[in-house]
């Protein structure tokens, strides 16, 4: 019973990923939108969920005026301790003025989950970004939530895969609390990051 | 009884089947309250906290900044990088759950049984919640953010020798806060407190394989599920959507009301019944959600909630028309959902959770997912609709609970003021003038316990006690920082020629702490005047200061509390006199009129000696920084007018500066940016028998070089300028650098009485 139990592999294969990003109302493409991918690597730990302590890969880049967005596959070894789950990756898109967009995979459990080689089920797909309702606390809730989604790829020491991302939010949340100062928006960055951001 | 022991009703039919598996299975990931999830709830107590009044920052020394601002940041432990005060407890919260491997072990509580996490009887490696996020009962060897480590985080991050050592305080502090609420948070998830393990790790896949035991292995479908957060299908779109700011989340300690609150000590956020009592009226968090909620694997198994029983299965339950809740769905059946009653005893409500337990007649195809369940003793079940249900509960109370602790925590408040003599702190400056070597090392205040208590029985505000005597302790702290420019004669200040304070002013900020005293008697009940005293000198040539007195020890029923006051106070003030006579021409003694004779050939004409002619022409300043009786607008001799020294009321100097012709007296004190004075002037020559004095009084301003950190300027709130050697307001070198007299020499600096 016991030989039925995998351990992590020892490396992982990536494909490579493209997509277009549409606004869910008109279709429209929506250009430089910032889009992240990270394979989340996932520890053992006693609780559901593990502990997400690594990075597999992390990834950034912006949508061209099609909407398109590319990142290349890879393979990468890996300590059969760690493994990935479902964000394999977690992808997330931010474009001011709509709700950031994540996604990630969606197994059942471990006896569902693939292997070494992992495809992300979002490829060739549109992604609908949705229009905020321009309700300030709202947006800012989305913001707060969005930098959670963040979180773990600062925690794992990859921010400076992601500056693009972290300048985004932190211009949005700026932005936000320039409209209210009460907000409490959390971001991640320093000081830098949100200095010289454009007016919306 | 466990999930083995599960009474089995079977009600199959391959529709339904099919129904429930796709209603009850939750795609995404197995996670429960997740680190993020956790991340969420804190951000969302912060915001009901104290914390997000910016009273509370100042109180404790910081900027008055919005918690999330980036320009006010502290080291994570990890020291990867520095976050803003919200991301630093929000990475607490999450950084609980990675800390090791074990570390879940330690975040369970059954408050029935009184017990840490037992599987299948053993207890090995786990601790109770709230005994290892406390520590109240004991350390643990590698434990390091407890909220008895946060108390010391925070006594240290007041109080720690270096900027860079406060700063690291300061973000264990807010990172430890996020450790322990995370078990506040946890208590809010069944499982966590009804002994229900759920490790999803191939590490347990494989121990319950070996051992034949599921409870190694068994995902936590609530935690998977309140955790989702997948734009692609807004049905998983949870995570985001979670009642975090719903009914039940506000803070329930708010700060000021310790006297009717049950959360007196910290481990009654956990338990307020005594353990082994019956916990349906207790106020903790996990005696609320263990007597009110069920878990995957303890329906049935604790005496609340109860599992309907059989008339209640047939009788009670609601059908719910599967298109109903799940719109969109192409699937057609019912499910059907069985009430309890949410007992909230904080509240004193009850109110009724109509899906808090559902019809499992589709267990059997999830037990195929799940081989380690038994699917014939499966009956009822939790799912994403019991999960949405529980949520309204059960988050907004993770946030209250949560807010309340960090308010809780902070809760502790001095009231800081100058005391009688009207300044914190005096030095004879023509002594002790050497920048980096003398300065203030005595300090006076009034102090008093203003912790908000609630209210007695006739309805008066009173303040959570602090215990007289050696119980605890109080040190005077002063932050500052330095001009690197000062030199004794002021010719440094900033307002003064050339100085410019982008050059001058040091960049780390400094600390001096006082010795610590004991509390004194009456500190409860109305301001207490203290003296600190100083080893090490809080320097003359400092700037920027805050003055704070930090307490720490008892405080209510708490054994070791922080209370804390802080004020911003003008930097060191100069007070001087001088007397000038000597830059004049006179005629003959004893007209003052311009004449041909220097101050000396007219003292000569006088007086016997020139030392008596100088001391006499001098005036005597007392000098009082406060009120004075009999000095004062219905006083018998009028402000400003001179009288016979007989006539002046007694009067007790802080300081005597007496200032014979050609010399000055100064004194730098250290007082708030405003302060009343007091002045009297007295003329006293014994040659000629003149005795008389006035008196003046107002307000003075302390001078205020204050840096503005988010526009990085500083105005300085004087200008000096230079007369007769020393420099002085600009107002009184037009004076020193006026006269008829030629070669007048540079003031002389005389030594003045101080009485403090």
């Amino acid at each position: 019973m016991a030989s039925l139990v995998a351990c992590a592999p020892p490396y992982y294969t990536a494909d490579p990923i493209e997509a277009w990003v549409v606004d869910a109302e008109t279709g429209q493409p929506i250009e430089g939108a910032v889009v992240t991918a990270n394979w989340q690597l996932v520890s053992v730990g006693l609780d559901t969920g593990g502990r997400k302590l690594h990075q597999l890969e992390v990834k950034e880049t912006r949508t061209d005026k099609n909407g398109r967005f590319y990142f290349p596959g890879f393979t990468k070894l890996n300590n059969m301790v760690d493994e990935l789950r479902e964000e394999d990756p977690q992808l997330l898109i931010f474009k001011p003025g709509y709700e950031y967009y994540r996604t990630v995979s969606s197994y059942p459990n471990r006896e569902g989950q693939p292997g070494a080689h992992r495809t992300a089920r979002f490829n060739g797909e549109k992604l609908k970004l949705t229009n905020d309702d321009q309700n300030i606390k709202k947006a800012a809730a989305n913001l707060s939530s969005l930098t959670t989604n963040l979180e773990s790829i600062a925690n794992a020491g990859a921010s400076n895969e992601v500056p693009q991302m972290l300048r985004a939010v932190a211009c949005a949340a700026k932005r936000l609390r320039a409209k209210d100062s009460h907000l409490i928006i959390p971001v991640l960055g320093n000081a830098e990051t949100e200095k010289n951001c454009e007016p919306e | 009884m466990n999930r083995n022991e599960r009474t089995t009703l079977q009600h199959h039919s391959n529709s339904m089947r099919m129904l429930l598996v796709s209603a009850l299975t939750v795609s995404g990931s197995v996670l429960a309250y997740e680190p993020l999830t956790h991340a969420e709830i804190s951000s969302n107590a912060l915001s009901q906290s104290v914390l997000a009044n910016s009273d509370l920052l100042i109180r404790i020394g910081l900027l008055p900044l919005p918690v999330d601002n980036l320009e006010q940041v502290f080291p994570l432990s990890t020291n990867q990088r520095a976050e803003s005060i919200v991301n630093l407890i929000r990475f607490g919260s999450t950084w609980e759950d990675e800390l090791g491997k074990t570390q879940a072990l330690r975040h369970f509580y059954d408050p029935i049984r009184d017990r840490a996490l037992m599987i299948e009887g053993s207890t090995i490696s786990t601790f109770k919640s709230p005994d290892w996020a406390l520590e109240d009962n004991g350390d643990f060897d590698n434990q390091s953010f407890s909220y008895k480590d946060a108390r010391s985080y925070l006594y240290n991050a007041l109080t720690g020798a270096t900027e860079v050592q406060r700063k690291k305080f300061f973000g264990l502090t807010f990172q430890t806060l996020g450790h322990v609420i995370h078990h506040l948070q946890d208590m809010a998830q069944p499982q966590h407190v009804r002994n229900d393990p759920h490790c999803d790790s191939w590490i347990c896949q494989a121990v319950a394989a070996a051992t034949g035991s599921a409870l190694f292995y068994a995902p936590s479908q609530y935690e998977k599920y309140t955790n989702l957060d997948d734009a692609g299908d807004s049905r998983n779109q949870i995570r985001r959507n979670l009642p975090y700011a719903a009914a039940g989340s506000d803070a329930v300690y708010r700060a000021d009301n310790i006297a009717t609150s049950p959360f007196k000590s910290p481990r009654l956020w956990w338990r307020t019944t005594a353990p082994g009592d019956d916990i349906s009226g207790g106020w903790g968090i996990a005696e609320y959600t263990n007597r009110n909620f069920y878990s995957a694997g303890t329906i049935g198994t604790y005496p609340s909630p109860a599992k309907p029983t059989i008339n209640e299965y047939f009788s009670s339950g609601t059908t719910e028309d599967v298109k109903v809740l799940l719109p969109g769905t192409a699937l057609a059946g019912t499910i059907r959902f069985w009430p309890t009653q949410v007992t909230d005893s904080l509240t004193g409500t009850t109110g009724t959770n109509s899906r808090a337990i559902s019809e499992a007649v589709f267990d059997s195809d999830i037990a195929t997912l799940y081989p380690t369940a038994a699917p014939e003793r499966m009956t009822y079940a939790l799912n994403r609709f019991t999960f949405d249900a529980a949520h309204q509960f059960l988050i907004p109370r993770a946030v209250g609970y949560s807010a309340g602790l960090i308010n809780y925590f902070f809760r502790g408040q001095l009231e800081l003021g100058p005391p009688d003599e009207g300044v914190y702190g005096v030095i004879d400056h023509t002594v002790e003038n050497l920048p980096n070597i003398h300065g203030f090392r005595k300090i006076k205040v009034k102090l008093r316990n203003v912790t908000p208590g609630g209210h007695d029985v006739n309805g008066r505000a009173v303040v959570e006690a602090i215990p007289t005597g050696n119980a605890g302790s109080l040190v005077a702290v002063v932050k500052f920082h330095r001009n690197a420019c000062y030199q004794p004669s002021l010719a440094g200040e900033y307002g003064a020629p050339g100085i410019n304070w982008r050059v001058c002013r040091s960049a780390a900020e400094e600390i001096a702490v006082s010795s610590s005293k004991p509390v004194p008697e009456g500190l409860n009940d109305a301001a207490q005047p203290m003296v600190f005293d100083f080893a090490v000198p809080i320097p003359i040539n400092a700037t920027d200061l805050y003055l704070q007195v930090v307490y720490r020890g008892p405080l209510g029923s708490e054994p070791d509390a922080v209370a804390v006051a802080t004020r911003d106070i003008a930097e060191p003030t100069y007070v001087y006199q001088y007397s000038r006579w000597d830059q004049y021409l006179y005629a003959n003694y004893p007209s003052v009129d311009p004449g041909p004779n220097t101050f000396q050939q007219w003292c000569a004409q006088g007086f016997q000696t020139y030392a008596d002619c100088r001391t006499a022409m001098g005036l005597t300043w007392k000098v009082r920084f406060a009120a004075a009786p009999g000095f004062a607008g219905n006083s018998p001799v009028p402000q400003g007018t001179w009288s016979p020294v007989a006539a002046e009321s007694p009067f007790d100097p802080v300081v005597t500066m007496t200032a014979p012709v050609g010399t000055y007296g100064r004194v730098a004190v250290l007082t708030d940016p405003g302060f009343a004075s007091v002045i009297v002037q007295e003329w006293i020559d014994a040659t000629h028998g003149t005795s008389i004095f006035r008196w003046d009084t107002g307000p003075s301003a302390g001078t205020k070089n204050q840096f503005d950190f988010l526009a990085n300027t500083l105005d300085a709130s004087r200008v000096y300028t230079a007369g007769r050697g020393i420099y002085v307001f600009s107002e009184d070198s037009v004076l020193l650098n006026s006269g008829t007299a030629a070669n007048i020499p540079p003031l002389a600096p005389v030594p003045s009485v101080i009485n403090f």
